[in-house]
């Protein structure tokens, strides 16, 4: 793989992380708080281990201290990561409370400008339209949930037929 | 027994405890503070602590009756009560922005050294903000779903476009009769402008005038630069003619007088006590003691200006105990922080400050409209764009409705990054249920709007300022105490409030 | 010319088209595949050197925007997953 360190010359910092203990997403959310300070490459170096290569872009600015910043940024995405999937629902609720009181019900001219017709009224961007099966079924098991699916249609049925 | 050692020191035997409620805790002079999810707080012994880390709690040991006392126990715990004690705290979500702020021009007569606004000279009169502008700032304004709404006029010096200022003012009267809002106006000016006619105006249409103190004058002239004159002199002297303009229209002066406002350098902290005086002797009765921020001038002037928070907790610590003695010796006087931590910490109520709030304000509680029309989500995003960077920029009163102003993603973003229970470290923080960080700030110093608290500064200050309150409560001297509550009242200033019936 | 290589598994074909084309005023572009990876070879056009652009620099330059548009990207499909997952709560 390229090594970016070559072309950016003396300075640039290598640092590999086993994607276990920071995933992908938290190391993109690291590099992307970087981009505008640092030039940063990502490689994948071996199986569930990825290379971060950072230089200051500044001449005379510390890449040394970046690549610091850079793993205790990395090292917040990554338990942010778990936090707000715990809390998600808090944070849901939050957001959706304070942006509904701060933004109040559509006025009359907001939803006499809104897109409403034949190609966006079925628009289901949310799935609500979508049943539960449909919905939740794991990939690589629908088999066996359709198999389990039917199982239980016939119970039920079998069900109604009594009741 | 150290905290940071007592897990290791009881190995396999510590324990969660059960029967409690979601808590956290902290040392704090020796004792050991607990918090919970409602904000309810109380101090432990080590013993005690302890004990409850190995997951013992006799239900007759005292212990047990102070966690019952103070909801942190599972059994006996009223969910009504508790929902409706944190949807009273969290009212403020059912609002919009409260908050809103109008720079009517960057032109200054004065130049400081921690200057937020980007000023322009005195004849950049193309950083005027139109009339036209300000009427639509005034519209979006009275849009907020907010019942009360301050307009607040800032610059540069907002005198220097007094004409728009009182155009504004007029228009927004004349407007909010048909909105029907608790509508209120503030000036932040530096008073060096000011005239009688000025005065007589900003009088009669209720303006609340807010100011810079520095401190004594040669802190204050050192820092705050007025061509050809004295900005001390001259701020004193129009905080005494506007106080005294108050009482000859019979108001209690020690509710109304002009507010003023600090600006901790690090030239200030060399004169906590010097500082708090200067503030009294002006009539004022609050003093915020607010650290130098990274926005602005200060961000360019870090070097002079910035200083590491141990110094800054060390003028607090000062500062407020000499505020403390006043207060004992029968002066009412109060400092700002420590009254916004301690209508959480012992009011159990929200003072609604934006900017320690949870979620934060920004957007969502305040908005801040450039002279050129630009809408930002507070004035510190204002202030980056006039230092380059357009972040916080939401949107502009010639094409932005008020719903896509609050429906803006930027919004959305700032939102969810200050929910605290939602970020590392605040997750496990014991100030958790007092404290908010402003997003724009972690953005400014740390390139992110969710920001490292361990490396912020401003988490610095708050930790601070509520571990020397929380050791004030933990030493439980009656009369500090009872000092303390009374920096929770709130005594409303009506006079201000022009309240109309909505036609 | 410089030779980047950008994993396929962290960065995004369509971002890395995207970059080259926001560069294309100062850099010329070849782009392949080999292996896992998107291949870029990257040489600075006169006129940018003529402007004293360095061509690392301008290869720099270029992996960044197509590691940011990569990672919005990325972002943009995780959100679109995740609203189709919770969306009826």
């Amino acid at each position: 793989m390229s090594d970016l360190s070559l072309h950016l010359g003396e300075g640039a910092i290598r640092i590999e992380f086993d994607e276990g203990l920071y995933p992908k997403d938290a190391i993109y959310g690291a590099a992307y708080v970087f981009i505008d300070r640092c030039w940063v490459h990502l490689d994948r170096v071996a199986d569930r281990r990825i290379q971060v290569t950072l230089k200051a872009k500044k001449a005379g600015a510390d890449t040394q201290a970046y690549a610091g910043e850079f793993q205790n940024e990395l090292l917040g995405q990554a338990w942010r990561l778990r936090i707000v999937e715990e809390n998600r629902k808090l944070v849901e609720a939050i957001t959706a409370r304070a942006l509904g009181g701060a933004a109040g019900p559509p006025g009359l001219d907001e939803l006499l400008s809104m897109d409403i017709g034949e190609e966006t009224a079925f628009e289901d961007p949310l799935g609500i339209a979508m049943s539960w099966e449909e919905k939740y079924k794991k990939k690589g098991k629908a088999e066996g949930a359709k198999a389990e699916g039917e199982g239980a249609s016939e119970g039920a049925s079998e069900e109604e037929k009594a009741s | 027994m150290s905290l940071s050692t007592l897990f290791t020191d009881l190995g396999s035997q510590a324990k969660t405890p059960t029967g409690l409620v979601p808590f956290r805790f902290r040392e704090v002079s020796g004792d050991i503070l607990l918090t919970n999810f409602l904000g309810d707080w109380l101090f432990v012994t080590q013993d005690e602590f302890r004990s409850l880390a190995r997951g013992e709690l006799d239900p007759a040991a005292p212990l047990h009756e102070k966690l019952a006392a103070k909801n942190f126990l599972r059994d006996g715990l009223d969910q009504a009560k508790a929902a409706e004690r944190i949807a009273y705290k969290k009212r403020f979500l059912n609002w919009g922005p409260n908050l809103h702020i109008a720079v009517v021009t960057l032109r200054c007569n004065e130049t400081c050294v921690y200057c937020h606004a980007s000023r322009a000279n005195m004849d950049a009169v193309h950083t005027d903000m139109t009339p036209e502008i300000g009427e639509k700032v005034v519209d979006l304004m009275l849009q907020s779903t907010s019942p009360s709404v301050t307009l607040e006029f800032q610059g540069g010096e907002p005198l220097a476009n007094f004409p728009v200022m009182k155009h504004i003012i007029e228009y927004a009267l004349a407007r909010n009769r048909a909105y029907g809002k608790a509508l209120e106006f503030t000036m932040v000016s530096n008073l060096a402008m000011m005239d009688e006619e000025k005065l007589a105006f900003l009088v009669d249409h209720k303006v609340q005038v807010c100011t810079s103190i520095d401190g004594p004058e040669h802190l204050h002239t050192k820092q705050r630069i007025l061509v050809g004159g004295n900005a001390h002199r001259e701020a004193v002297k129009w905080i005494e003619r506007i106080n005294k303009a108050y009482i000859d229209i019979g108001l209690d002066p020690t509710l109304y007088h002009v507010e003023a406002l600090l600006t901790t350098t690090r030239e200030a902290l060399k004169y906590p006590k010097e500082i708090v005086d200067t503030y009294v002797s002006l009539g004022c009765r609050a003093i915020f003691l607010r650290p130098v921020d990274p926005f602005g001038f200060a961000g360019k002037t870090a070097q002079i200006v910035e200083y590491d928070r141990a110094a800054y907790h060390d003028f607090y610590r000062t500062a407020v105990e000499h505020i403390l003695d006043k207060n004992r010796r029968g002066e009412q006087v109060l400092e700002r922080y420590a009254s916004i931590f301690l209508t959480k910490i012992l009011g159990d109520d929200d003072p609604n400050f934006l900017d320690i709030r949870n979620p934060s304000g920004s957007g969502i509680g305040a908005l801040a409209y450039n002279y050129d029309g630009k809408i930002f989500s507070s004035d510190e995003g204002r202030m980056m764009y006039e230092t380059g960077d357009p972040a916080f920029q939401i949107g502009d009163v010639f094409s932005s409705t008020y719903r896509s102003l609050m429906k803006h993603e930027t919004v959305r973003a700032l939102v969810m990054a200050s929910i605290r229970e939602a970020q590392p470290d605040c997750v496990n923080c014991t100030y958790t249920p007092y404290c908010g960080v402003q997003p724009e700030h972690s953005y400014r110093t740390q390139g992110t709007i969710f920001g490292r608290m361990r490396e912020s500064t401003l988490c610095a200050v708050h930790k601070g300022i509520q571990d020397f309150l929380f050791d004030k409560l933990r030493e439980n001297d009656p009369k500090t105490v009872e000092i303390l509550q009374r920096w929770t009242t709130v005594r409303a200033r009506t006079h201000f409030i022009h309240a109309s019936s909505a036609s | 010319m410089i030779e980047l290589r950008f994993h396929e598994e962290l960065y995004d074909g369509f971002a890395i088209d995207e970059a080259v084309k926001t560069y294309a005023a100062y850099a010329t572009a070849e782009l392949s595949r080999d292996g896992g990876a998107y291949v870029v070879k990257v040489t600075a056009k006169p006129e940018a050197t003529q402007q004293g652009i360095e061509e690392r620099v301008l290869s720099a330059e270029l992996a960044n925007y197509a590691l940011g548009l990569s990672i919005e990207r990325a972002r943009e499909t995780r959100a679109g997953e995740t609203a189709r997952e919770g969306g009826a709560a």
